[in-house]
């Protein structure tokens, strides 16, 4: 049972071959299957479709949305969360995004085609060239499907679920004609329960890719691009002509790249071609009307000086949140910037709201930015003018109306998918929290400093009853002093409540009950200074026990601070026994330290992955910093461990090609 | 006095409020007539007219004569003292380009100038600042055959559209030499590619021709075909061949970078081995050794007054190549090649009338009438006459003085440069810069990257000539 939690663990942790399980309900402590129904009650509303509702419920069931409204009655057996506080918006959408394929970080091979994902085997990466029987230069590809390439465990998605996006439209990542996207959900099981919509859209980047061969200028790009539509409408022709009347005639070769434009130039698919600049947004749509395509303007920086011809074009933009910014230090010497790109800095901002203006449909996209810091950037385009309520449609309704899907996403509407989001704050606001997250009627489980389980090790005092949780080698023991009876707690669980905002606790003792023994199990819930549960033996719930946390142990030497307050050396060296968090699970680990002034060494023991050397490690004040290759699956795993010590406690995180964990842990004297 | 300056003052806030909205104030010139009183004209085809007027209307030269009257709501400039040229027609630029060679291969005509256009560089302004109207946009000179040409009018701050001079011939970059056989150097990351020699270069060429007439026949067979009603796939289409039919057909101009005398007469008799005739040879530093031929030929030339020595096959030229053709009865135009010369092409020419002892008319033809002539243009730019183009320039003194600068510069009658305007809407610009810079968006990252090194701040003709860069920048 713990070893395979632990490689579920390990698999979330370090992204493995394996599926990405289901939260296995089963190990889940104190908790019985998910629930099908959820009801959010007294929150804001904010559907979308319509005007907001000040406090209301609403209501979702296997995955949909079954009622929303100021006097909704929750159902009986929906799982009821307090929406006090909180505004409930349609889960975000992407508009355009290169999440949810596997890391990239394997050195591409000979172009392997489209690899399909089989149990065991070694992830496939992204194909770098064309298909093998495509005689296209590198940079054509458009028989590519990013559908083809999603994983639930794939790069980017937990991010972007933490900051509230439910929905994304995702591109193949290179090339000129870089593939068909599709729109995904950022949750589910198989990678086949990602996708929403495929193909979405035909992708197009005019930019070079090649360093020798056809084209390497911007010039070739245009003409290769524009000899491969040519060549799709001679290759429809010529399919047309033979399936007539195949008689007499030289049988056409079967193409996937030719055929994979046909559905662009019927009009059927629409075309994205990512273009930030003036020209290169005119430079797509003259492209587009050579051929007569549906544009999609995607990036869209300077799309306010051509809102007149995005009008005409019937075109609809993509714009990017990445706004641009100087990234450059201060150098006296340095020539002063043009003024042409002090300009576009700051009329980027304003691009939003004259789109708006000109009544040209756009969508948020997060252009390569953090997903949290894309959504706060979207307060900088309503400070240029944008109306709020535009803005959150555009990272909404809008994105899904442009894909076509506004039948079922982008609104708090009946019927429509159960993605949605409850936020306290204002969404725009960087410090908004994100309280709820759900993903096709699933609640995402949320990380944060509020979430974070926190160490249960120490000692709780109740009335007349005292319980004190150790760690020895890893593992938690509890014992519960009774007078002066000491019991045994077995079969210690800890783990995180459904809504993920308290940790849980549940253990087994024998307790002497109307003068004999008897088993009890023990379910609470507790906070850094309170835990709260309650005794159930022969199938009756005791009163609820409400301990707090006793008086914290004698400071250890080695403390943060000095009497002025100041940071002093911290000494790191010693046997830390420490608990990686990992959403709902933990898995406990060890970190042994060796502290030469400023230099550490040392090894971090990770459950069954055995023992790894520490390196580069490096001490400031009382922070610390290393580095740790573990093999997993195969696969060697690139670890980054950082920690802020104090006393005997030591929080911090692991970092690991698929995300932080983070992790708290205790040094025993 | 005191109320003068006053009113001087007054003016100088009137041109800046005039500059704050450029929009207005060029709907505003649009519409407006234009009356030049008092100048020397400079027609170059009809000789200097003293003291004379001329007449824009509609964008055109209405009229020139003496003591014309302005009509109503006409600007008047009094021009007394100043010069009227017609604008600069520059031979052979690759200003406002994205991309100048596709390098890849050694027949490129599928490329496109039209494709990557820039109308947003500022050499474009230096270049109206240097009385230049005109530019002919070439490909880079990395391929036997490169990439199709784009002659434009350099209407800086407008959409790309109203830059394509309207029914210019189309016309396609060819190269010989060194730049195409690339025998003498690499650029890194790129393998060697055929041809490595000239002759390799002249059977490149020859290639592409029986290639595009064969595809010229195929799809004549196609078409002959269909019409008996047969049941023919329709063949694929070429953009790589398309161009050089239309060259065959002679719909499309050559203008063929070279330096060395024998081989330009090689491609003089390629051409005229396929029946057609180079429009111009550029550069063609060795031309004085064959002026005869290559008039006999009818091919146009583009030269420097006395730029040379940048590489080997650039080192057998003289200062007196562009005057001795000229005597020799070629077409002869001078060029920039280069953001920078494009800024002092009368000086250019200048330099060509001191060596060569070309009258002044003769100099001038050279950087105006005679360009138009090549790129087939001189029906509407490159003289002063009635019912032309109103692209223009009024200096300061003659074109061919060292003294001479640039006052005002039109396009189609527009005014897209002038002197005062520059001048008094620097404070606004300053001011601009400021506010613009105290932008959160624009100020410098604490431990950011270092502002990077300007990218043209180097040698100029570090490795061969210009023509061989890849982008612009």
């Amino acid at each position: 049972m713990l070893k395979s939690t632990v490689s579920v663990l390990l698999c979330l942790l370090l992204g493995g071959a394996l599926r990405m399980p289901t939260l296995a309900q089963s190990e889940r402590p104190g908790d019985v299957a998910r629930p099908r129904a959820y009801a959010i009650v007294n929150a804001r509303l904010v559907p979308v479709s319509g005007a907001p509702i000040e406090r209301g419920t609403i209501v979702i069931r296997d995955g949909l949305i079954v009622a929303v409204g100021a006097d909704v009655k929750p159902p009986a057996d929906a799982r009821q969360l307090d929406g006090a506080g909180l505004t409930v918006y349609p889960g975000l959408m992407d508009a355009a995004s290169h999440i949810g394929f596997q890391a990239a970080a394997a050195p591409a091979g000979p172009p392997t085609g489209i690899a399909r994902a089989t149990p065991g085997a070694p992830p496939p990466v992204a194909p770098v060239g064309g298909l093998v029987n495509s005689t296209r230069p590198d940079g054509f590809r458009p028989e590519l499907l990013a559908a083809e390439l999603v994983r639930p465990n794939g790069d980017g998605l937990e991010p972007a679920r933490q900051a509230g996006f439910t929905t994304a439209l995702t591109v193949p990542r290179d090339g000129i004609v870089m593939g068909r996207s599709a729109v995904i959900a950022l949750a589910g099981e198989s990678p086949r329960d990602l996708v929403i919509r495929t193909p979405a859209a035909l992708h197009i980047a005019f930019r070079v890719v090649s360093g020798s061969g056809y084209p390497n200028s911007l010039m070739g790009v245009f003409s290769m691009t524009r000899q491969a539509f040519l060549d799709a409408q001679q290759y429809q022709a010529h399919w047309t002509a033979y399936r007539a009347n195949p008689r007499g005639m030289k049988r056409p070769t079967d193409d996937p790249s030719l055929e994979a434009l046909l559905p662009a130039l019927s009009r059927d698919l629409p075309v994205v071609f990512h273009a930030d600049s003036e020209r290169e947004i005119i430079r797509a749509l003259d492209f587009a009307q050579e051929f007569n395509l549906r544009p999609i303007i995607a990036g869209a920086r300077e799309a306010e000086k051509v809102a007149d011809r995005l009008k005409a074009a019937k075109a609809t933009a993509l714009l990017s949140l990445n706004f641009p910014k100087r990234n450059t230090a201060f150098a006296p010497e340095a020539d002063p910037e043009p003024l042409s790109l002090l300009r576009a800095r700051v009329a980027a901002l304003g691009t939003a709201a004259t789109l708006h203006r000109a009544g040209i449909p756009f969508a948020f996209q997060t252009g390569g930015l953090a997903p949290a810091e894309a959504i706060s950037n979207v307060k900088k385009a309503v400070d240029q003018g944008l109306p709020a309520d535009e803005a959150i449609r555009a990272l909404t309704l809008r994105p899904a109306e442009i894909f076509g899907l506004a039948d079922r996403l982008g609104t708090l509407e009946v019927g429509k998918v159960a993605n949605l989001i409850a936020v306290r704050g204002d969404l725009l606001d960087a410090k908004r929290k994100m309280a709820f997250v759900f993903i096709d009627g699933a609640m995402i489980n949320l990380r944060g400093s509020s979430v974070t389980p926190i160490e249960l090790s120490g000692a709780w005092e109740a009335q007349g009853v005292k319980l004190v949780f150790t760690r020895e080698n890893n593992e938690l023991k509890g014992q519960a002093k009774l007078g002066d009876k000491d019991i045994e707690l077995r079969e210690l669980r800890l783990g995180l409540d459904e809504d993920a905002s308290l940790a849980t606790v549940r253990f087994v003792a024998d307790l002497p009950r109307d003068g004999a023994t008897k088993t009890a199990v023990f379910i609470g819930k507790y906070s850094s200074d309170e835990l709260r549960g309650s005794f159930m033996a022969d199938g009756r719930a005791e009163p609820e026990l409400v301990f707090k946390r006793g008086t914290t142990p004698p400071a250890a030497a080695g403390a943060a601070t000095d009497g002025n307050g100041a940071a002093v050396a911290f000494d790191f060296t010693g046997t830390w026994n420490i608990v990686v968090s990992f959403g709902p699970q933990s898995l406990p680990a060890t970190l042994t330290l060796q502290q030469s002034g400023s230099d550490l060494s040392g090894t971090l023991a990770l459950g069954p992955l055995g023992s790894a050397e520490l390196r580069g490690g490096k001490v400031t004040g009382n922070r610390m910093e290393a580095a740790a290759r573990v093999d997993f699956g195969g696969r060697s795993v690139e670890l980054q461990v950082s920690g802020v010590g104090n006393g005997n406690s030591l929080e911090g995180s692991v970092t690991s090609p698929q995300g932080t964990a983070p992790f708290t842990g205790t040094r025993p004297q | 006095m005191k109320s003068r300056l006053a009113l001087w003052r007054l003016t100088l806030a009137v041109v800046a409020a005039t500059v704050a909205c450029p929009t207005g104030l060029r709907a505003q010139q649009k519409s407006k007539a234009t009356l030049i009183k008092n100048a020397t004209l400079l027609t170059v085809t009809k000789g200097a007219l003293d003291n004379s007027d001329l007449l824009i209307e509609n964008g055109k030269i209405a009229k020139i004569g003496k003591g014309l009257s302005a009509p109503d709501g006409a600007r008047v400039i009094d021009a007394t003292g100043k010069y009227v040229l017609p604008g600069i027609v520059d031979c052979h630029s690759h200003s406002m380009l994205d991309a100048v060679n596709e390098g890849s291969l050694s027949v490129t005509s599928m490329c496109r100038i039209r494709d990557v256009l820039n109308p947003n560089d500022v050499d474009l302004y230096r270049a109206l600042a240097g009385g230049v109207t005109t530019l002919n946009l070439l490909h880079g000179s990395a391929n036997a055959i490169g990439g199709q040409n784009q002659v434009v009018k350099i209407k800086y701050g407008r959409p790309i559209e109203e830059f394509l001079f309207p029914d210019a011939p189309p016309g396609i970059k060819f190269a010989l030499g060194e730049n195409p056989k690339r025998s003498n150097f690499r650029f890194p990351g790129q393998t060697q590619r055929y041809p490595n020699s000239r002759m390799g270069v002249e059977e490149t060429i020859r290639d592409a021709f029986v290639r595009a007439r064969d595809y010229k026949r195929q799809q004549d067979d196609y078409a002959a075909a269909k019409a008996r009603g047969e049941n023919v796939p329709p063949p694929k289409r070429d953009l790589q061949l398309e161009p050089l039919v239309e060259v065959l057909e002679g719909k499309r101009h050559v203008h063929a970078h070279c330096y060395r005398a024998e081989e330009i007469l090689m491609l003089m008799s390629l051409a005229e081995e396929f029946g057609f005739r180079v429009r111009t040879l550029q550069h063609v530093l060795e031309g004085y050794k064959i002026a005869r031929e290559i008039a006999k030929h009818g091919a146009g030339a583009s030269a420097f007054a006395d730029f040379w020595s940048y590489k080997v096959e650039a080192y057998d030229a003289i200062p007196h190549d562009a005057a001795l053709m000229t005597r020799a009865g070629v077409v002869v135009s001078l060029n920039s090649d280069d953001d920078g010369r494009a800024r002092r092409l009368n000086m250019e020419a200048a330099r060509v009338m001191k060596y060569g002892d070309l009258t002044e008319t003769e100099a001038l033809r050279l950087i105006t009438i005679n360009p138009a002539i090549q790129l087939g243009i001189d029906q509407r730019v490159g003289s002063l006459e009635v019912g032309k183009d109103a692209d223009l320039a009024i200096w300061t003194a003659h074109p061919l003085s060292v003294y001479a600068r640039v006052e005002t510069t039109f396009v189609d009658g527009e005014v897209f440069f002038d002197r005062q305007a520059d001048l008094a809407q620097r404070e606004a610009l300053a001011k601009e810069r400021a506010e613009l810079e105290a932008a959160e968006v624009n100020r410098p990252q604490g431990g950011g990257a270092p502002p990077p090194l300007p990218a043209r701040r180097r040698p100029a003709y570090r490795a061969g000539d210009n023509c061989m860069q890849i982008t612009k920048e």
